[in-house]
């Protein structure tokens, strides 16, 4: 139970590290069915942000394992002019971060 | 035998049955009595009837029991019981299986309960209209038959017999009109995707084999379904915002979301540092306004500079002097850093980080160990232990594979004082050896290589044995030296400044003995490239260049009065060396001068500079300070002209003897250019 708690804290301060971090302007966790469940953005973001990447993610998805059924997504990071968005997609959630690192 | 059922009868009456959680679980009668005054008037219903009528019902009989039911007339306080001879038994039987087994008391027992099977009790009967051939009565039927046909065929002409017609009615038609829903039909269609039909595959194959492990016990099965029926309807009506808590709190605590996590902030740090480490690496930096400008030198000759790049700093680590830092053998992006717990002096729990390139910000693992380290190294044959040297003379061995910071072995508490160790390679075998203050050289054998972690307690297989190497006490042994890998000879420097040459198998004396220093010795490192050429540093500020075979030193290098902490080669190129005395680091380049440094770099006021190491592959230096940080340095501009590795032969060398201080430094080393 210690144990449990020791890993729960520890991504606790991960999370805040990142937060921390130059140029991270926000994270947002979304669960499986595309609800945000945590959010350091405001809410009309975080819900255009999970929304448009849910199905971004889904046509990424999509298409790998349309070339190859046994292959899937790990990470997926979209970079553009004004900053850079990184997912890590996994069954039960998404966690997306939204960086400008020259910021 | 009728006065014994009538007693039979009267205990059933009073007898209350419990189970073993204390209910009433009397059985009840078989039917139901209900008071009817008119019960007398009822005619006797038939055994269908008892069976099948629910709700209260009387039930008499007149036929057999007549007997029965003039006894039961006298109990004037119950209802006439009138059973039909087969339920009469049964129940009886039952009831006596009751009285034999248990007392009259009500018991907080569970009993058995044996049930039997009546007659069959037949419900619809229709005969066949059909009678076989070979049936017995097959003649009469037949003869029935024929008699039938005659008798119609006489009925024509007879008197008997007239035609009559009449009319069937036929009765008036009714519209009635009705209206019912339609059927909704909904429109669904979807892609076959080439992954959705691999994974509807798998996935019968899964349920498959999961619904024949269910088939044993599908009374369970059923009764979660009706769970799961149940909490679904419970969870749509519930609150949604408990439901997005739970849910965030099952994922915060999952294994995958803390891999993603720190794969994520890696990802994010090299982001925020990937000028520095693709300098670091010698890359290209990218241009652009996601970069840091750069300062674009033309390419005419500038003074080397140490431009620093990043530093390895934590809060944990934060104000413990650094004492020693090396590379991992087989991943060379990860470092590891032993830390002085508080002040020297007193033995305090010191610290181990390992930090990796990936993840400049915070390191991967930290361990904590009871003492100060000294001095600590990755083991080649096994990449993922380290062993370390401890301040009071222990000696342990960590697995950094996995998280879990414990010692994996035992440590032994010996008398020893301070404590310095080399893990080197001996006939394919990996031989930890250890020198501590007081003299003793020991050379531990590895011999089991278990690392299993039990839940949380290790298994302490991995066990050494020490073998006494070398037992001269004459002075404080300070610093030993990485061998050569294939003689087996090692260097030690001593505290009143002699060295020593021994050899691994030769346990007894010394081979040789360098004499030059006159004060203790702090390091000795051979050349990663010369394999017969080590330099010597120490506390009188000299810094000296020896060759094995030879008893004086070939060259000797001064720039300060202060004491060398440490000096190392560069593992990239044959003549560069890089010192550190307590408030700066030099950086000596043989083909440039050898009588100034090349690069002086000073450490900031108040802080004291106490490691050094070089970086394999890329030009750049790590410098360790008491501050408990680790600041990288890249060596910029330092070489006009590609660093060459030069195969070392004993002939280049021929051509020192002579000149020591000359300048003509490019003859000495063959193949080796010079811009």
């Amino acid at each position: 139970m210690s144990f449990r708690r020791k890993k729960g804290a520890e991504v606790e301060e991960t999370l805040k590290r990142i937060q921390s971090q130059k140029g991270v302007q926000g994270i947002i966790i979304v669960n499986s069915e595309g609800i945000p469940v945590k959010s350091t953005l405001d809410n009309q973001s975080t819900v255009q942000y999970s929304a448009l990447i849910h199905q971004l993610v889904m046509k990424a998805r999509s298409t790998l394992r349309d070339i190859d059924p046994q292959n899937d997504l790990t990470f997926l990071r979209v970079r553009s002019k004004k900053n850079e968005i990184m997912i890590a997609p996994d069954k039960d959630y998404f966690l997306i971060v939204i960086q400008n690192p020259s910021a | 035998q009728l006065h014994i059922y009538k007693c039979v009868w009267l205990c059933v009456l009073s007898l209350q049955v419990f189970d073993s959680q204390g209910r009433d679980v009397t059985p009840l009668p078989l039917v139901a009595v209900a008071d009817d005054p008119d019960s007398k008037t009822h005619e006797k219903s038939s055994l269908e009837e008892v069976l099948f009528k629910k709700g209260s019902s009387i039930f008499k009989s007149s036929t057999t029991t007549d007997v029965v039911s003039s006894r039961y007339g006298d109990i004037q306080t119950h209802k006439p019981y009138v059973l039909c001879p087969s339920i009469f038994l049964e129940i009886i039987r039952f009831v006596l299986l009751l009285l034999s087994e248990f007392p009259r008391k009500p018991v907080d027992k569970g009993f058995d309960i044996i049930l039997s099977e009546t007659d069959t009790i037949s419900l619809l009967d229709l005969p066949p209209t059909l009678v076989s051939e070979d049936a017995e009565d097959a003649d009469a039927v037949k003869q029935r038959n024929r008699d039938y046909t005659e008798f119609c065929s006489s009925k024509m002409g007879s008197d008997n017999f007239f035609e009559r017609s009449s009319q069937t009615l036929v009765g008036e038609h009714k519209c009635k009109y009705t209206q019912t829903d339609t059927n909704k039909s909904v429109n669904k269609g979807t892609i076959a995707t080439t992954w959705d039909i691999y994974d509807s595959f798998s996935m019968s194959n899964e349920n498959r084999e999961t619904r024949e492990s269910e088939r044993v016990d599908y009374l369970t099965s059923t009764r979660n379904k009706q769970d799961i029926s149940e909490v679904t309807m419970s969870r749509e009506t519930g609150n949604s915002f408990s439901e997005n808590q739970s849910n965030l709190e099952k994922i915060l605590s999952s294994e995958a979301f803390m891999k993603s996590v720190s794969i994520m902030e890696r990802v994010i740090v090299l982001n925020i540092f990937q000028p520095k480490l693709a300098a670091f690496r010698g890359l290209h930096v990218l241009k652009g306004k996601l970069s840091q400008p750069v300062c674009r030198c033309k390419g005419h000759y500038l003074t080397p500079t140490l431009e620093p790049l990043w530093t390895f700093v934590s809060p944990l680590t934060r104000g413990h002097n650094i004492t020693c830092m090396t590379w991992n053998k087989k991943n060379p992006d990860i470092l590891a850093v032993g830390y002085v717990g508080g002040s020297s002096g007193n033995p305090q729990p010191g610290l181990i980080c390992c930090w990796s390139l990936k993840n400049l910000v915070w390191s991967e693992r930290v361990f904590s160990c009871h003492s100060s380290v000294t001095c600590l190294e990755f083991s080649s044959s096994n990449p993922s232990h380290l062993a370390i040297g401890m301040y009071d003379g222990a000696v342990a061995i960590y697995n950094v594979q996995q998280r879990c910071n414990r010692h994996t072995q035992p440590v032994w508490q010996v008398t020893w004082t301070k404590q310095q160790l080399q893990l080197s390679g001996e006939e394919r075998e990996e031989v930890l050896v250890s020198v501590s203050g007081d003299g003793r050289i020991t050379k531990w054998l590895i011999l089991h290589n278990d690392f299993n972690c039990v839940g949380n307690k290790p298994q302490t297989d991995y066990r050494l044995k020490a073998r006494e190497c070398n037992l001269y006490y004459l002075s404080f042994v300070l610093s030993v030296q990485s061998f050569c890998y294939d003689t087996g000879i090692y260097v030690i420097g001593t505290w009143d400044g002699s060295m020593h040459k021994c050899s691994l198998s030769n346990s007894d004396h010394f081979l040789d003995t360098y004499c030059k220093h006159p004060s203790p010795v702090t390091h000795i490192e051979w050349s990663p490239i010369y394999s017969d050429v080590f330099l010597s540093s120490s506390s009188d500020g000299t810094i000296q260049l020896w060759k094995v075979d030879t008893l004086n030193p070939k060259m000797s290098f001064t720039s300060v009065q202060s004491i060398v902490d440490s000096v190392k080669w560069s593992p990239n190129c044959g003549t560069v060396f890089a010192a550190i005395y307590r408030h700066r680091v030099e950086v000596w380049d043989l083909c440039q001068s050898i009588m100034r440094p090349t690069l002086v770099h000073h450490a900031e006021p108040g802080v004291t500079l106490s490691s050094l190491l070089f970086a394999k592959g890329s030009d750049s230096i790590l410098v360790g300070d008491s501050r408990g940080e680790v600041t990288v340095y890249k060596l910029k501009n330092f070489r006009v002209g590609k660093p060459k590795k030069v195969n070392g032969s004993s002939s280049t060398f021929d051509l020192w003897q002579g000149s020591t201080k000359s300048a003509q430094i490019p003859c000495f080393f063959t193949g080796w250019k010079r811009v």
